[in-house]
Protein backbone atom coordinates (compact mmCIF):
# COMPACT_ATOMS: atom_id res chain seq x y z
CA UNK A 1 0.00 0.00 0.00
CA UNK A 2 2.79 2.41 1.10
CA UNK A 3 4.53 2.43 -2.52
CA UNK A 4 1.16 2.44 -4.55
CA UNK A 5 0.77 5.29 -2.21
CA UNK A 6 4.06 6.75 -3.14
CA UNK A 7 3.87 5.88 -6.72
CA UNK A 8 -0.24 7.74 -7.21
CA UNK A 9 0.95 11.02 -5.36
CA UNK A 10 4.25 11.30 -7.38
CA UNK A 11 1.96 10.49 -9.95
CA UNK A 12 -0.16 13.44 -9.52
CA UNK A 13 2.59 15.67 -8.05
CA UNK A 14 3.95 15.75 -11.23
CA UNK A 15 0.85 16.37 -12.78
CA UNK A 16 0.35 19.06 -10.24
CA UNK A 17 3.48 21.18 -10.84
CA UNK A 18 3.53 21.51 -14.30
CA UNK A 19 0.38 22.73 -14.72
CA UNK A 20 -0.69 26.26 -15.78
CA UNK A 21 -2.34 26.36 -12.51
CA UNK A 22 0.68 25.95 -10.44
CA UNK A 23 2.69 28.48 -12.48
CA UNK A 24 -0.64 30.96 -12.53
CA UNK A 25 -0.84 30.48 -8.85
CA UNK A 26 2.93 31.32 -8.10
CA UNK A 27 2.74 34.77 -9.75
CA UNK A 28 -0.50 35.29 -7.68
CA UNK A 29 2.02 34.46 -4.38
CA UNK A 30 5.22 36.54 -5.91
CA UNK A 31 2.78 39.44 -6.28
CA UNK A 32 1.46 39.56 -3.26
CA UNK A 33 5.20 38.85 -1.91
CA UNK A 34 6.51 41.78 -3.88
CA UNK A 35 3.69 44.20 -2.90
CA UNK A 36 4.02 43.21 1.12
CA UNK A 37 7.91 43.82 0.70
CA UNK A 38 7.28 46.53 -0.78
CA UNK A 39 4.76 48.12 2.09
CA UNK A 40 7.60 46.40 4.64
CA UNK A 41 10.42 48.24 3.54
CA UNK A 42 8.93 51.33 2.53
CA UNK A 43 6.75 52.32 5.38
CA UNK A 44 8.49 49.62 8.00
CA UNK A 45 8.51 53.06 10.36
CA UNK A 46 5.28 54.20 9.79
CA UNK A 47 3.16 51.89 9.62
CA UNK A 48 0.87 52.49 13.28
CA UNK A 49 0.77 55.95 11.64
CA UNK A 50 -1.68 54.52 8.80
CA UNK A 51 -3.80 52.74 11.15
CA UNK A 52 -7.52 53.98 11.01
CA UNK A 53 -8.61 55.89 14.49
CA UNK A 54 -10.57 52.86 15.42
CA UNK A 55 -7.24 50.89 15.79
CA UNK A 56 -5.37 53.62 17.24
CA UNK A 57 -4.24 51.73 20.14
CA UNK A 58 -2.44 49.25 17.91
CA UNK A 59 0.06 51.87 17.03
CA UNK A 60 1.48 50.91 20.87
CA UNK A 61 2.26 47.22 19.51
CA UNK A 62 5.93 47.09 18.06
CA UNK A 63 6.22 47.91 14.12
CA UNK A 64 7.34 44.74 13.45
CA UNK A 65 4.83 42.62 14.95
CA UNK A 66 2.51 45.01 13.45
CA UNK A 67 3.77 44.38 10.02
CA UNK A 68 4.24 40.49 11.12
CA UNK A 69 0.48 40.54 11.52
CA UNK A 70 -0.38 42.45 8.30
CA UNK A 71 2.11 40.09 6.34
CA UNK A 72 0.68 36.60 8.24
CA UNK A 73 -3.30 38.35 6.95
CA UNK A 74 -2.63 38.70 3.57
CA UNK A 75 -1.17 34.59 3.44
CA UNK A 76 -4.63 33.87 5.79
CA UNK A 77 -6.03 34.21 2.03
CA UNK A 78 -3.25 33.12 -0.50
CA UNK A 79 -4.46 29.43 0.30
CA UNK A 80 -7.74 29.64 -0.42
CA UNK A 81 -6.86 30.82 -4.04
CA UNK A 82 -4.28 28.24 -4.34
CA UNK A 83 -6.29 25.09 -3.00
CA UNK A 84 -9.53 26.11 -4.93
CA UNK A 85 -7.20 26.16 -8.10
CA UNK A 86 -5.35 22.54 -7.30
CA UNK A 87 -8.22 20.58 -5.14
CA UNK A 88 -11.19 22.23 -6.54
CA UNK A 89 -11.04 20.32 -9.73
CA UNK A 90 -9.01 17.04 -7.73
CA UNK A 91 -12.17 14.66 -8.00
CA UNK A 92 -14.58 16.85 -10.95
CA UNK A 93 -11.83 16.49 -13.04
CA UNK A 94 -11.19 12.97 -13.24
CA UNK A 95 -14.81 12.62 -14.63
CA UNK A 96 -15.16 15.74 -16.66
CA UNK A 97 -11.61 15.01 -18.22
CA UNK A 98 -12.50 11.34 -18.52
CA UNK A 99 -9.26 10.41 -16.85
CA UNK A 100 -11.09 8.53 -14.32
CA UNK A 101 -11.80 5.82 -17.12
CA UNK A 102 -7.58 4.75 -16.52
CA UNK A 103 -7.35 6.15 -13.05
CA UNK A 104 -10.20 4.24 -11.74
CA UNK A 105 -9.98 1.07 -13.62
CA UNK A 106 -6.47 0.74 -12.19
CA UNK A 107 -5.99 -2.07 -9.37
CA UNK A 108 -5.69 0.36 -6.53
CA UNK A 109 -8.24 1.32 -3.79
CA UNK A 110 -10.01 4.29 -4.39
CA UNK A 111 -9.16 5.11 -0.63
CA UNK A 112 -5.62 5.51 -1.71
CA UNK A 113 -6.34 7.49 -4.62
CA UNK A 114 -7.98 10.04 -2.98
CA UNK A 115 -5.23 10.41 -0.13
CA UNK A 116 -2.34 10.58 -2.41
CA UNK A 117 -3.94 12.70 -4.86
CA UNK A 118 -4.89 14.80 -1.38
CA UNK A 119 -1.41 14.67 -0.37
CA UNK A 120 -0.54 15.99 -3.62
CA UNK A 121 -2.23 18.69 -3.46
CA UNK A 122 -1.42 19.74 -0.26
CA UNK A 123 2.51 19.94 -0.49
CA UNK A 124 1.91 22.02 -4.18
CA UNK A 125 -0.04 24.50 -2.07
CA UNK A 126 2.63 24.65 0.64
CA UNK A 127 5.45 24.90 -2.02
CA UNK A 128 3.38 27.69 -3.96
CA UNK A 129 3.30 29.81 -0.57
CA UNK A 130 7.06 28.87 0.38
CA UNK A 131 8.00 31.71 -1.90
CA UNK A 132 5.31 33.87 0.34
CA UNK A 133 7.07 32.84 3.51
CA UNK A 134 10.95 33.31 2.23
CA UNK A 135 9.70 37.10 1.06
CA UNK A 136 8.05 37.54 4.43
CA UNK A 137 11.32 36.54 6.21
CA UNK A 138 13.52 38.39 4.68
CA UNK A 139 12.13 41.14 4.79
CA UNK A 140 11.25 41.65 8.23
CA UNK A 141 14.76 40.46 8.87
CA UNK A 142 16.52 42.75 6.66
CA UNK A 143 14.33 45.86 7.63
CA UNK A 144 13.77 45.16 11.99
CA UNK A 145 17.08 43.20 11.95
CA UNK A 146 15.07 39.94 13.93
CA UNK A 147 12.25 38.04 13.55
CA UNK A 148 9.42 36.88 16.43
CA UNK A 149 10.17 33.22 15.64
CA UNK A 150 8.09 31.67 18.29
CA UNK A 151 5.26 33.83 16.85
CA UNK A 152 6.52 32.78 13.27
CA UNK A 153 6.78 28.99 14.21
CA UNK A 154 3.47 29.05 15.41
CA UNK A 155 1.64 31.06 12.51
CA UNK A 156 3.23 28.64 10.18
CA UNK A 157 1.73 25.60 12.06
CA UNK A 158 -1.12 27.14 11.79
CA UNK A 159 -1.06 27.91 7.93
CA UNK A 160 -0.28 24.34 7.41
CA UNK A 161 -3.19 22.95 9.76
CA UNK A 162 -5.49 25.17 7.63
CA UNK A 163 -3.84 24.00 3.94
CA UNK A 164 -5.14 20.85 5.24
CA UNK A 165 -8.31 21.42 6.20
CA UNK A 166 -9.16 24.00 3.44
CA UNK A 167 -7.54 21.01 0.52
CA UNK A 168 -9.76 18.56 2.66
CA UNK A 169 -12.89 20.69 1.92
CA UNK A 170 -12.38 21.47 -1.48
CA UNK A 171 -12.16 17.77 -2.28
CA UNK A 172 -15.19 17.23 -0.67
CA UNK A 173 -16.57 19.69 -3.00
CA UNK A 174 -15.23 18.49 -5.76
CA UNK A 175 -15.92 14.68 -4.85
CA UNK A 176 -20.14 16.14 -5.38
CA UNK A 177 -19.58 17.52 -8.81
CA UNK A 178 -18.98 16.06 -12.05
CA UNK A 179 -17.81 19.56 -13.85
CA UNK A 180 -15.00 21.50 -12.85
CA UNK A 181 -16.53 24.68 -13.10
CA UNK A 182 -19.39 23.81 -10.51
CA UNK A 183 -16.79 22.44 -8.07
CA UNK A 184 -14.47 25.76 -8.25
CA UNK A 185 -17.86 28.34 -7.83
CA UNK A 186 -19.38 26.19 -5.43
CA UNK A 187 -15.74 26.25 -3.30
CA UNK A 188 -15.48 30.29 -3.68
CA UNK A 189 -19.29 30.92 -3.11
CA UNK A 190 -18.97 28.52 -0.21
CA UNK A 191 -15.87 30.05 1.54
CA UNK A 192 -16.77 33.67 0.98
CA UNK A 193 -20.19 34.06 0.69
CA UNK A 194 -21.13 31.49 3.05
CA UNK A 195 -19.07 31.24 6.02
CA UNK A 196 -18.43 35.12 6.06
CA UNK A 197 -22.51 35.40 5.91
CA UNK A 198 -23.01 32.64 8.81
CA UNK A 199 -20.05 34.49 10.77
CA UNK A 200 -21.54 38.27 10.29
CA UNK A 201 -24.97 36.71 10.84
CA UNK A 202 -24.69 34.58 14.02
CA UNK A 203 -22.28 38.01 15.54
CA UNK A 204 -24.65 40.64 15.16
CA UNK A 205 -27.75 38.65 15.84
CA UNK A 206 -26.80 36.55 19.02
CA UNK A 207 -22.95 38.62 19.94
CA UNK A 208 -21.83 34.96 18.88
CA UNK A 209 -18.67 34.06 17.43
CA UNK A 210 -18.94 31.19 15.03
CA UNK A 211 -15.13 29.86 15.95
CA UNK A 212 -16.21 26.64 13.96
CA UNK A 213 -16.63 28.70 10.53
CA UNK A 214 -13.01 27.34 8.80
CA UNK A 215 -12.29 31.57 7.84
CA UNK A 216 -12.90 32.59 11.20
CA UNK A 217 -10.53 29.47 12.59
CA UNK A 218 -8.04 30.54 9.80
CA UNK A 219 -7.51 33.94 11.20
CA UNK A 220 -5.26 32.00 14.15
CA UNK A 221 -2.57 32.56 11.28
CA UNK A 222 -2.34 36.05 11.54
CA UNK A 223 -3.88 36.37 15.29
CA UNK A 224 -0.84 34.57 16.86
CA UNK A 225 1.16 37.83 16.58
CA UNK A 226 -2.03 40.05 17.99
CA UNK A 227 -5.41 38.76 18.94
CA UNK A 228 -7.87 40.50 16.27
CA UNK A 229 -10.19 39.05 14.41
CA UNK A 230 -10.83 40.44 11.50
CA UNK A 231 -13.78 38.51 10.71
CA UNK A 232 -15.63 40.25 13.04
CA UNK A 233 -16.66 43.75 13.94
CA UNK A 234 -15.47 44.13 17.52
CA UNK A 235 -13.68 47.06 19.26
CA UNK A 236 -12.89 44.31 21.88
CA UNK A 237 -9.56 43.13 20.91
CA UNK A 238 -6.26 42.18 22.67
CA UNK A 239 -2.66 43.53 21.56
CA UNK A 240 -1.26 40.03 22.84
CA UNK A 241 -0.84 37.26 21.01
CA UNK A 242 -3.71 34.70 21.01
CA UNK A 243 -3.28 32.40 23.67
CA UNK A 244 -2.88 28.69 23.77
CA UNK A 245 -6.33 27.71 23.82
CA UNK A 246 -7.01 29.69 20.86
CA UNK A 247 -4.16 28.20 19.36
CA UNK A 248 -5.75 24.30 20.05
CA UNK A 249 -9.28 25.62 19.86
CA UNK A 250 -7.95 26.58 15.80
CA UNK A 251 -6.32 23.43 15.68
CA UNK A 252 -9.18 21.20 16.90
CA UNK A 253 -11.50 22.73 14.18
CA UNK A 254 -9.08 22.72 11.28
CA UNK A 255 -8.38 18.95 12.23
CA UNK A 256 -12.39 17.86 12.10
CA UNK A 257 -12.20 19.57 8.94
CA UNK A 258 -9.57 17.26 7.64
CA UNK A 259 -11.32 14.51 8.93
CA UNK A 260 -14.38 14.56 8.31
CA UNK A 261 -14.02 16.47 4.54
CA UNK A 262 -11.45 13.57 3.51
CA UNK A 263 -13.90 10.73 4.75
CA UNK A 264 -16.88 12.18 3.26
CA UNK A 265 -14.79 12.32 -0.27
CA UNK A 266 -13.80 9.05 0.69
CA UNK A 267 -16.93 7.79 0.84
CA UNK A 268 -18.01 9.71 -2.30
CA UNK A 269 -15.67 8.62 -4.33
CA UNK A 270 -16.09 5.13 -3.53
CA UNK A 271 -19.58 5.21 -5.00
CA UNK A 272 -18.34 6.98 -7.62
CA UNK A 273 -19.56 5.81 -11.61
CA UNK A 274 -17.28 6.98 -14.29
CA UNK A 275 -19.97 8.38 -16.80
CA UNK B 1 -9.56 -18.01 -16.15
CA UNK B 2 -13.15 -17.41 -16.68
CA UNK B 3 -15.50 -14.72 -16.35
CA UNK B 4 -19.12 -14.74 -15.44
CA UNK B 5 -21.91 -12.42 -15.61
CA UNK B 6 -24.97 -13.48 -13.10
CA UNK B 7 -28.22 -12.10 -13.93
CA UNK B 8 -26.43 -8.32 -14.58
CA UNK B 9 -28.82 -5.64 -14.68
CA UNK B 10 -27.75 -1.66 -15.07
CA UNK B 11 -30.29 0.76 -14.62
CA UNK B 12 -29.49 4.55 -14.99
CA UNK B 13 -32.23 5.94 -13.54
CA UNK B 14 -35.15 5.02 -15.30
CA UNK B 15 -33.26 3.72 -18.31
CA UNK B 16 -32.40 0.62 -18.44
CA UNK B 17 -29.00 0.12 -20.07
CA UNK B 18 -28.06 -3.42 -19.43
CA UNK B 19 -29.88 -6.80 -18.94
CA UNK B 20 -30.95 -9.05 -17.20
CA UNK B 21 -27.60 -10.52 -18.78
CA UNK B 22 -25.97 -13.93 -18.16
CA UNK B 23 -22.98 -14.80 -19.75
CA UNK B 24 -20.04 -17.00 -19.39
CA UNK B 25 -16.99 -16.46 -21.42
CA UNK B 26 -14.47 -19.55 -19.97
CA UNK B 27 -12.77 -19.95 -23.11
CA UNK B 28 -9.61 -18.00 -24.35
CA UNK B 29 -9.48 -15.91 -27.77
CA UNK B 30 -10.98 -12.83 -28.87
CA UNK B 31 -14.52 -12.50 -28.18
CA UNK B 32 -16.08 -9.52 -29.35
CA UNK B 33 -19.32 -7.60 -28.20
CA UNK B 34 -21.41 -6.36 -31.76
CA UNK B 35 -23.53 -3.60 -31.55
CA UNK B 36 -25.04 -0.75 -32.67
CA UNK B 37 -24.36 2.75 -30.37
CA UNK B 38 -26.53 2.26 -27.13
CA UNK B 39 -26.42 -1.23 -27.39
CA UNK B 40 -24.94 -1.65 -24.03
CA UNK B 41 -21.83 -2.72 -25.12
CA UNK B 42 -19.77 -0.26 -22.74
CA UNK B 43 -21.93 -0.36 -20.14
CA UNK B 44 -21.02 -4.15 -19.85
CA UNK B 45 -17.81 -3.47 -20.01
CA UNK B 46 -17.92 -0.53 -17.21
CA UNK B 47 -19.79 -2.47 -15.04
CA UNK B 48 -16.86 -5.65 -15.53
CA UNK B 49 -14.48 -3.47 -14.76
CA UNK B 50 -15.82 -1.62 -11.82
CA UNK B 51 -16.46 2.05 -13.05
CA UNK B 52 -20.02 1.60 -12.77
CA UNK B 53 -22.01 -0.90 -10.72
CA UNK B 54 -24.08 -3.29 -11.20
CA UNK B 55 -28.07 -2.44 -10.18
CA UNK B 56 -28.35 -5.96 -10.05
CA UNK B 57 -26.91 -9.69 -10.33
CA UNK B 58 -23.07 -9.90 -9.76
CA UNK B 59 -19.42 -10.47 -11.45
CA UNK B 60 -17.24 -13.41 -11.21
CA UNK B 61 -13.41 -13.81 -12.34
CA UNK B 62 -12.00 -17.37 -12.03
CA UNK B 63 -14.85 -17.65 -9.13
CA UNK B 64 -14.22 -15.02 -6.88
CA UNK B 65 -17.00 -11.55 -6.89
CA UNK B 66 -15.56 -8.66 -8.17
CA UNK B 67 -17.10 -6.69 -5.77
CA UNK B 68 -15.12 -7.99 -3.12
CA UNK B 69 -11.48 -9.15 -4.84
CA UNK B 70 -11.43 -5.80 -7.01
CA UNK B 71 -8.42 -5.15 -6.70
CA UNK B 72 -6.98 -8.73 -7.08
CA UNK B 73 -9.24 -8.88 -10.45
CA UNK B 74 -8.05 -5.64 -11.91
CA UNK B 75 -4.52 -6.68 -11.30
CA UNK B 76 -5.07 -9.52 -13.53
CA UNK B 77 -7.12 -7.49 -16.48
CA UNK B 78 -5.57 -4.79 -18.92
CA UNK B 79 -7.80 -2.25 -19.61
CA UNK B 80 -8.97 0.30 -22.35
CA UNK B 81 -12.63 1.73 -21.61
CA UNK B 82 -14.00 4.59 -23.75
CA UNK B 83 -11.88 6.70 -25.37
CA UNK B 84 -9.45 7.54 -22.86
CA UNK B 85 -7.54 10.30 -21.59
CA UNK B 86 -4.57 10.78 -19.48
CA UNK B 87 -2.70 13.73 -17.85
CA UNK B 88 -1.98 15.82 -19.88
CA UNK B 89 1.44 17.10 -18.40
CA UNK B 90 3.17 13.21 -18.02
CA UNK B 91 4.69 11.77 -20.86
CA UNK B 92 3.47 8.71 -22.07
CA UNK B 93 6.29 7.21 -20.69
CA UNK B 94 5.26 8.31 -17.20
CA UNK B 95 2.16 6.85 -17.88
CA UNK B 96 3.14 3.93 -19.04
CA UNK B 97 6.13 4.17 -15.33
CA UNK B 98 3.27 4.82 -13.10
CA UNK B 99 0.97 1.73 -14.57
CA UNK B 100 3.59 -0.56 -14.05
CA UNK B 101 4.43 0.19 -10.70
CA UNK B 102 1.24 -0.39 -9.93
CA UNK B 103 1.29 -3.72 -11.35
CA UNK B 104 4.48 -4.68 -9.78
CA UNK B 105 6.85 -4.12 -12.10
CA UNK B 106 10.16 -1.49 -11.27
CA UNK B 107 13.60 -0.90 -12.20
CA UNK B 108 14.71 -2.60 -15.29
CA UNK B 109 12.06 -5.19 -15.93
CA UNK B 110 9.72 -1.80 -15.98
CA UNK B 111 11.77 -0.51 -18.54
CA UNK B 112 12.20 -3.48 -20.97
CA UNK B 113 8.20 -3.88 -20.52
CA UNK B 114 7.97 -0.17 -21.44
CA UNK B 115 9.86 -0.56 -24.59
CA UNK B 116 7.87 -4.44 -25.15
CA UNK B 117 4.46 -2.46 -25.07
CA UNK B 118 5.31 0.82 -27.06
CA UNK B 119 6.93 -1.38 -29.84
CA UNK B 120 3.54 -3.25 -30.16
CA UNK B 121 1.38 -0.53 -30.28
CA UNK B 122 3.98 1.85 -32.39
CA UNK B 123 4.07 4.37 -29.77
CA UNK B 124 8.05 4.24 -28.90
CA UNK B 125 8.51 7.63 -31.32
CA UNK B 126 5.94 9.87 -29.31
CA UNK B 127 6.77 8.32 -25.65
CA UNK B 128 8.76 11.02 -24.16
CA UNK B 129 6.35 14.06 -25.56
CA UNK B 130 3.34 15.13 -22.37
CA UNK B 131 0.20 13.49 -23.75
CA UNK B 132 -1.30 16.94 -23.83
CA UNK B 133 -0.07 16.98 -27.17
CA UNK B 134 -0.92 13.99 -28.59
CA UNK B 135 -3.24 13.23 -31.33
CA UNK B 136 -6.82 11.02 -30.86
CA UNK B 137 -5.30 7.95 -32.46
CA UNK B 138 -1.77 8.43 -30.07
CA UNK B 139 -3.55 8.74 -27.06
CA UNK B 140 -5.52 5.34 -28.57
CA UNK B 141 -2.59 4.02 -29.16
CA UNK B 142 -1.30 4.52 -25.74
CA UNK B 143 -4.37 3.88 -24.23
CA UNK B 144 -3.68 0.03 -25.83
CA UNK B 145 0.08 0.18 -24.10
CA UNK B 146 -1.31 0.59 -21.00
CA UNK B 147 -4.05 -2.58 -21.17
CA UNK B 148 -1.09 -4.25 -21.96
CA UNK B 149 1.47 -3.44 -19.60
CA UNK B 150 2.55 -6.57 -17.62
CA UNK B 151 1.00 -9.28 -20.29
CA UNK B 152 -2.78 -9.26 -18.56
CA UNK B 153 -3.99 -12.75 -18.82
CA UNK B 154 -7.11 -10.59 -19.39
CA UNK B 155 -7.83 -7.99 -21.75
CA UNK B 156 -10.75 -5.42 -22.17
CA UNK B 157 -10.97 -3.05 -25.01
CA UNK B 158 -13.39 -0.68 -25.91
CA UNK B 159 -13.23 0.10 -29.74
CA UNK B 160 -9.39 -0.12 -29.27
CA UNK B 161 -9.47 0.99 -33.21
CA UNK B 162 -11.55 4.15 -32.33
CA UNK B 163 -10.03 7.15 -33.46
CA UNK B 164 -6.46 5.66 -35.33
CA UNK B 165 -6.66 6.55 -38.90
CA UNK B 166 -7.70 3.72 -41.71
CA UNK B 167 -3.75 2.54 -41.23
CA UNK B 168 -3.01 2.40 -37.98
CA UNK B 169 -6.55 0.49 -37.93
CA UNK B 170 -5.18 -2.59 -39.58
CA UNK B 171 -2.21 -1.92 -37.51
CA UNK B 172 -4.13 -2.53 -34.48
CA UNK B 173 -5.85 -5.28 -35.59
CA UNK B 174 -2.99 -7.30 -36.59
CA UNK B 175 -1.61 -6.60 -32.91
CA UNK B 176 -4.72 -8.49 -31.71
CA UNK B 177 -4.66 -10.74 -33.97
CA UNK B 178 -0.84 -11.65 -32.70
CA UNK B 179 -1.94 -11.06 -29.02
CA UNK B 180 -4.54 -13.90 -29.90
CA UNK B 181 -2.20 -16.18 -31.77
CA UNK B 182 -1.17 -18.43 -28.81
CA UNK B 183 -4.84 -18.20 -27.36
CA UNK B 184 -3.44 -17.72 -23.72
CA UNK B 185 -5.55 -14.63 -23.06
CA UNK B 186 -9.32 -13.53 -22.89
CA UNK B 187 -9.47 -10.71 -25.24
CA UNK B 188 -13.13 -9.18 -24.93
CA UNK B 189 -13.29 -5.86 -26.81
CA UNK B 190 -16.30 -4.29 -28.34
CA UNK B 191 -17.06 -2.60 -31.68
CA UNK B 192 -19.75 -1.59 -33.96
CA UNK B 193 -17.47 -2.58 -37.36
CA UNK B 194 -18.54 -5.76 -38.50
CA UNK B 195 -15.57 -6.62 -40.41
CA UNK B 196 -13.49 -5.62 -37.55
CA UNK B 197 -15.52 -8.51 -35.62
CA UNK B 198 -15.01 -10.92 -38.69
CA UNK B 199 -11.71 -10.66 -39.16
CA UNK B 200 -10.74 -10.69 -34.88
CA UNK B 201 -13.27 -12.75 -33.28
CA UNK B 202 -13.09 -16.26 -32.06
CA UNK B 203 -17.09 -15.51 -30.62
CA UNK B 204 -19.17 -12.99 -31.27
CA UNK B 205 -21.77 -11.57 -28.86
CA UNK B 206 -24.51 -9.23 -30.42
CA UNK B 207 -25.86 -6.95 -27.88
CA UNK B 208 -28.94 -5.34 -28.84
CA UNK B 209 -30.55 -2.75 -26.01
CA UNK B 210 -29.12 -4.38 -23.43
CA UNK B 211 -29.84 -7.31 -24.24
CA UNK B 212 -27.90 -10.46 -26.18
CA UNK B 213 -29.58 -11.19 -28.91
CA UNK B 214 -26.94 -13.61 -30.70
CA UNK B 215 -24.03 -15.56 -29.36
CA UNK B 216 -21.93 -17.72 -31.97
CA UNK B 217 -20.96 -19.96 -29.01
CA UNK B 218 -25.00 -21.31 -28.62
CA UNK B 219 -25.82 -20.74 -32.01
CA UNK B 220 -23.43 -23.16 -33.69
CA UNK B 221 -26.34 -24.42 -35.87
CA UNK B 222 -26.84 -20.69 -37.49
CA UNK B 223 -24.26 -18.39 -38.70
CA UNK B 224 -24.35 -14.64 -39.28
CA UNK B 225 -24.10 -12.78 -42.64
CA UNK B 226 -23.50 -8.87 -42.65
CA UNK B 227 -25.40 -7.03 -45.41
CA UNK B 228 -25.24 -3.48 -46.77
CA UNK B 229 -27.34 -1.58 -48.92
CA UNK B 230 -30.49 0.74 -48.48
CA UNK B 231 -32.35 -1.23 -45.67
CA UNK B 232 -34.80 1.53 -45.12
CA UNK B 233 -37.87 -0.42 -45.99
CA UNK B 234 -36.97 -3.85 -45.34
CA UNK B 235 -38.20 -4.80 -41.30
CA UNK B 236 -38.43 -8.78 -42.33
CA UNK B 237 -37.97 -10.07 -45.67
CA UNK B 238 -39.34 -13.66 -46.09
CA UNK B 239 -39.33 -15.05 -42.81
CA UNK B 240 -35.39 -14.44 -42.57
CA UNK B 241 -34.89 -12.54 -38.76
CA UNK B 242 -33.33 -9.56 -39.52
CA UNK B 243 -30.68 -7.42 -37.39
CA UNK B 244 -31.07 -3.56 -38.05
CA UNK B 245 -27.34 -2.20 -37.03
CA UNK B 246 -28.26 1.21 -39.19
CA UNK B 247 -30.10 2.17 -41.69
CA UNK B 248 -27.12 0.56 -44.64
CA UNK B 249 -26.04 -2.35 -42.31
CA UNK B 250 -27.87 -5.23 -40.93
CA UNK B 251 -26.69 -9.03 -40.10
CA UNK B 252 -28.91 -11.81 -41.22
CA UNK B 253 -29.01 -15.03 -39.11
CA UNK B 254 -29.06 -18.07 -41.35
CA UNK B 255 -29.21 -22.00 -41.17
CA UNK B 256 -25.27 -23.04 -41.47
CA UNK B 257 -26.18 -26.11 -43.61
CA UNK B 258 -27.43 -23.25 -46.07
CA UNK B 259 -24.53 -21.60 -46.45
CA UNK B 260 -23.00 -24.34 -49.11
CA UNK B 261 -26.00 -22.61 -51.58
CA UNK B 262 -24.71 -19.25 -50.95
CA UNK B 263 -23.24 -17.34 -54.07
CA UNK B 264 -19.44 -16.97 -54.56
CA UNK B 265 -19.89 -13.15 -53.70
CA UNK B 266 -19.88 -13.89 -49.68
CA UNK B 267 -17.02 -14.86 -48.44
CA UNK B 268 -16.04 -16.97 -45.45
CA UNK B 269 -14.26 -16.12 -42.55
CA UNK B 270 -14.23 -16.85 -38.94
CA UNK B 271 -18.09 -18.20 -39.01
CA UNK B 272 -19.13 -15.12 -40.20
CA UNK B 273 -20.60 -14.68 -43.53
CA UNK B 274 -20.09 -11.22 -45.59
CA UNK B 275 -21.57 -9.52 -48.74
CA UNK B 276 -19.14 -6.54 -48.85
CA UNK B 277 -20.23 -3.81 -50.97
CA UNK B 278 -23.41 -5.01 -51.77
CA UNK B 279 -25.73 -1.97 -52.94
CA UNK B 280 -28.67 -3.66 -53.55
CA UNK B 281 -29.43 -5.76 -50.27
CA UNK B 282 -32.93 -7.44 -51.68
CA UNK B 283 -30.89 -8.94 -54.60
CA UNK B 284 -28.92 -10.20 -52.01
CA UNK B 285 -31.54 -11.56 -49.88
CA UNK B 286 -33.17 -12.96 -52.74
CA UNK B 287 -30.44 -14.98 -53.70
CA UNK B 288 -29.93 -16.11 -50.13
CA UNK B 289 -33.53 -17.27 -49.85
CA UNK B 290 -33.68 -18.89 -53.43
CA UNK B 291 -31.14 -21.32 -52.75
Amino acid sequence: MQTNFFNIYLHYFKNYYRSKSFYLILIIVALASFLMSYLTFKYSNRVSEMLPSRLISLSRVNSELLMMYLWAYIMSGLPVFASVFFSSPAISSEIEMRTGYFIFSQPVDRTVLVLAKYFAAVTVTIISLLVYLFSEVFSIIFVYGFIESDQLFWSTAMLILFILALTAFTFLLSSIFNKNLYAYITSFVVYFVIFYAVNLILYLLYDYNAFFLLNNAATIIERVYININPTIFTNNFSLNPAGLNDIVLSSVVFIIYTIVCLVGAIVIVENKEVQ
Amino acid sequence: MEIKFENIVKNYGKFRALGPLNLTISQNGIITILGPNGAGKTTLLKVLVGLAKPSEGKIYVNGKDFQNSRKEILQKMGILVEQPEFYPYLTGREILEFTGKLKGLWGEDLKKEIQRVSEITGSVDFLDKKVGKYSRGMKQRLGISVALVNDPPIMILDEPTFGIDPLGSLEIREVLKNLNKNKEKIILFTTHIIEEASYLSDRIIILESGLIRSDTLNDSDYVLIKVTGNLTNLENYRGITFKKLSEDQALIRIKRNDLPHFNREITHNNEIMFIERSSQVEEAIRELSNH
